[in-house]
C-alpha cells in the first residue's frame, strides 16, 4: 500500500478522537459537564488506558503515542482522565482540555498533508 | 471578524456542499452503490455541522469559538476530500473501471471476505492503495491488464476490516491485531528501559522512540495486511513484494532513526511472509522466494545493519506471523486451498511460476491469460 491510503486509515482514528475532545470541551463550558452522552466518560476512559500498557485499546495506544510526539511539557493525559471520571465537574480541566484538543487538531493537519502528498 | 468570515463561508460551504450531491452520477452499475450512498450520506452529515456552526447560539459566545474553528476545519477537510477523492472517483468511471469492479467482486467471493466489498478506481497516481473509511481501492490505470501486481488486491482488501467499527465477525481479528500490537510496543519499550539504564547515546533513544511510533502507527497494520493477502492469496503475494521491491524499493534493511516511518523495512516484511508460507504448508516456495529475495539483496549489496535486527528481532516477526494466521482464520476467510486450481488466487501463482519458468514468452502467455481471468472478449 502507499502512504497515501496508510496515513487515511489512521487519520479517521485522530479525527474521531478531536471531535471527541471538542464534543466534551464544549459540554463543559455549557455547564452541562460534557458526559450528556457518555463522552467524558469514554474520553476519560481513553486517557486512562494510556498508561496500561497491557491494554488492547487500539485507540488509547493511538492516543498515548500522540500526545508523547507533541512533546508538550507538564500534559499528563492520565491525570486527566482521571479528573474527567471524577464527580466533580471539572472545569479547571478546561485548559488542559485545550491542550489536548490543540495536539490532536495538530496531528490531524499533518495527516492530511501528508496524505495529500504536499 | 471571525463571526462574519464563518457565517459568509459557511453558507458558501453549504453551497457547495450541495452542488457535490448534484454531481453524483445516477447511472452507474449497482457496484458503486455503497460509495454514492456512503457519499451522499457523508456530505449530508457535513451539511448539518455546517448548519450547526452557522446558527446554534452558543456559537455567538466567545469562549466557544476555538472549538468552532476547529470544527469548521475539520468539516472543510472532509469536503475537501469527499471532492477530490471520492466523487471525483465516481464521476470519471469507465468501462476499465466497471471491468476491474466486477473482477474484485469475484475475488472477494472466492475467499468469503467478510467486509463491504469495495470500488475499484483506476483514477491511483501512487499505486494500490486504499480509503478504508470509504472502501475506496485506487490502482493504477492499466494495472487489469497485468497479472504479477494483483496480488496486491488482497493486500488493500484488509486494510477496513482493521477499522470496521461493531462488526463480531470481524472483532477477533481485531482483537488479535491489538494483542500483537501490545507485544510489539511492550519489545520496544523494554528496549527502551534497558538503554536509559545503561545510559547510551542519546541517539538510540530517539531511535526506539521513533520505531514505538511507527508500530503503533503503522508498521503492524502493514504486516497484517501483507498477511492476510499472504495467507488468501499464497505465494504470489510474496513474489510480488519482490517485485514491487525491486521496481520501486529503497534500502531494504532500513530503520527509522529520528521519526516515525510509515512502511516496516521490505526485509522484515518479507521474513514474515517466508514465516506465513511456512505456517500454511508452502516451505518449498517459501525456499524459492528466500533464495530469490537474497539473490536480489545480494546483487544490489544490502546488508543489514545491528540496528536492524534490533528492531525486527527474529522472535517478534515470527511471533506476528502467527498471530496474524490466528486473526485471518479466525475471520473465516477462504485461506489458499493448494488443491484447488482454478480459482483466482490460483490462477495468479501460475501467472507467477510462468514468469520464472518461461520469461520471453510471459508478455504473450499473459495477455491471453488476463482476458481468460477477467472474462474478456476472447474471440
Amino acid at each position: 500500500m502507499s502512504e497515501t491510503g496508510l496515513y487515511s486509515g489512521l487519520y479517521s482514528t485522530v479525527r474521531q478522537m478531536a471531535e471527541l475532545v471538542d464534543s466534551v470541551l464544549l459540554g463543559i463550558k455549557a455547564g452541562t459537564r460534557g458526559d450528556e452522552k457518555g463522552e467524558r466518560q469514554r474520553l476519560g476512559t481513553l486517557l486512562i488506558r494510556i498508561a496500561e500498557p497491557g491494554s488492547d485499546d487500539l485507540v488509547s495506544h493511538l492516543l498515548g503515542i500522540v500526545v508523547k510526539d507533541s512533546r508538550k511539557p507538564g500534559f499528563d493525559p492520565v491525570e486527566l482522565g482521571n479528573r474527567l471520571l471524577g464527580s466533580s465537574v471539572p472545569v479547571e480541566s478546561i485548559n488542559t482540555l485545550e491542550t489536548l484538543a490543540v495536539i490532536l487538531e495538530n496531528e490531524r493537519s499533518t495527516m492530511l498533508v501528508k496524505m495529500r502528498g504536499r | 471578524m471571525l463571526d462574519i468570515y464563518l457565517a459568509g463561508s459557511i453558507s458558501q460551504l453549504i453551497e457547495r456542499a450541495r452542488a457535490m450531491t448534484a454531481n453524483i452520477p445516477r447511472d452507474l452499475p449497482r457496484a458503486y452503490d455503497t460509495l454514492a450512498e456512503s457519499c451522499r450520506r457523508e456530505i449530508g452529515s457535513r451539511i448539518a455541522d455546517l448548519r450547526w456552526l452557522k446558527e446554534d447560539p452558543i456559537f455567538s459566545t466567545e469562549k466557544f469559538q476555538p472549538e468552532r474553528v476547529r470544527k469548521f476545519k475539520r468539516v472543510v477537510s472532509d469536503l475537501d476530500f469527499l471532492e477530490t477523492v471520492a466523487i471525483v472517483a465516481l464521476k470519471k468511471a469507465q468501462a476499465e473501471d466497471h471491468r476491474l469492479n466486477s473482477f474484485l467482486e469475484r475475488v472477494c467471493r472466492e475467499i468469503s471476505y467478510p467486509g463491504t466489498i469495495p470500488v475499484v478506481t483506476t483514477l491511483s497516481q501512487d499505486y494500490f492503495h486504499i480509503y478504508p473509511e470509504l472502501r475506496l481501492l485506487c490502482v493504477p490505470l492499466v494495472e487489469g491488464n497485468f497479472l504479477l501486481h494483483l496480488p496486491d488486491l488482497y493486500h488493500e482488501l484488509a486494510h477496513p476490516l482493521l477499522v470496521e467499527q461493531n462488526d463480531p465477525v470481524i472483532e477477533p481479528f481485531q482483537k488479535k491485531f491489538a494483542s500483537t500490537l501490545r507485544e510489539c510496543l511492550r519489545y520496544v519499550r523494554a528496549e527502551l528501559v534497558k538503554e536509559g539504564r545503561r545510559n547510551g547515546p542519546a541517539k538510540n533513544q530517539f531511535m526506539l522512540k521513533a520505531w514505538e511510533s511507527s508500530w503503533a502507527k503503522y508498521w503492524l497494520t502493514e504486516f497484517y495486511c501483507d498477511l492476510f493477502a499472504l495467507f488468501t492469496v499464497g505465494p504470489a503475494f510474496a513474489w510480488s513484494h519482490l517485485h514491487l521491491a525491486m521496481k520501486r524499493g529503497g534500502e531494504p534493511f532500513a530503520v527509522p532513526e529520528l521519526s516515525a516511518s510509515s512502511h516496516p523495512a521490505d526485509d522484515a516484511r518479507m521474513r514474515a511472509m517466508l514465516y506465513a508460507l511456512e505456517l500454511i504448508g508452502f516451505s518449498d516456495a517459501s525456499s524459492r522466494i528466500s533464495a530469490a529475495w537474497s539473490a536480489v539483496n545480494a546483487c544490489l549489496q544490502a546488508k543489514p545493519e545491528p540496528e536492524y535486527t534490533w528492531c525486527f528481532p527474529k522472535d517478534l516477526i515470527r511471533r506476528i506471523a502467527a498471530d496474524a494466521l490466528v486473526g485471518t482464520r479466525e475471520l473465516k476467510v477462504q485461506v489458499l486451498d493448494k488443491s484447488n486450481t482454478t480459482s483466482i488466487a490460483a490462477r495468479l501463482n501460475v501467472a507467477w511460476d510462468k514468469f520464472w519458468s518461461e520469461p520471453d514468452s510471459f508478455p504473450s502467455w499473459e495477455r491471453q491469460q488476463v482476458k481468460l481471468l477477467f472474462g474478456d472478449d476472447v474471440s
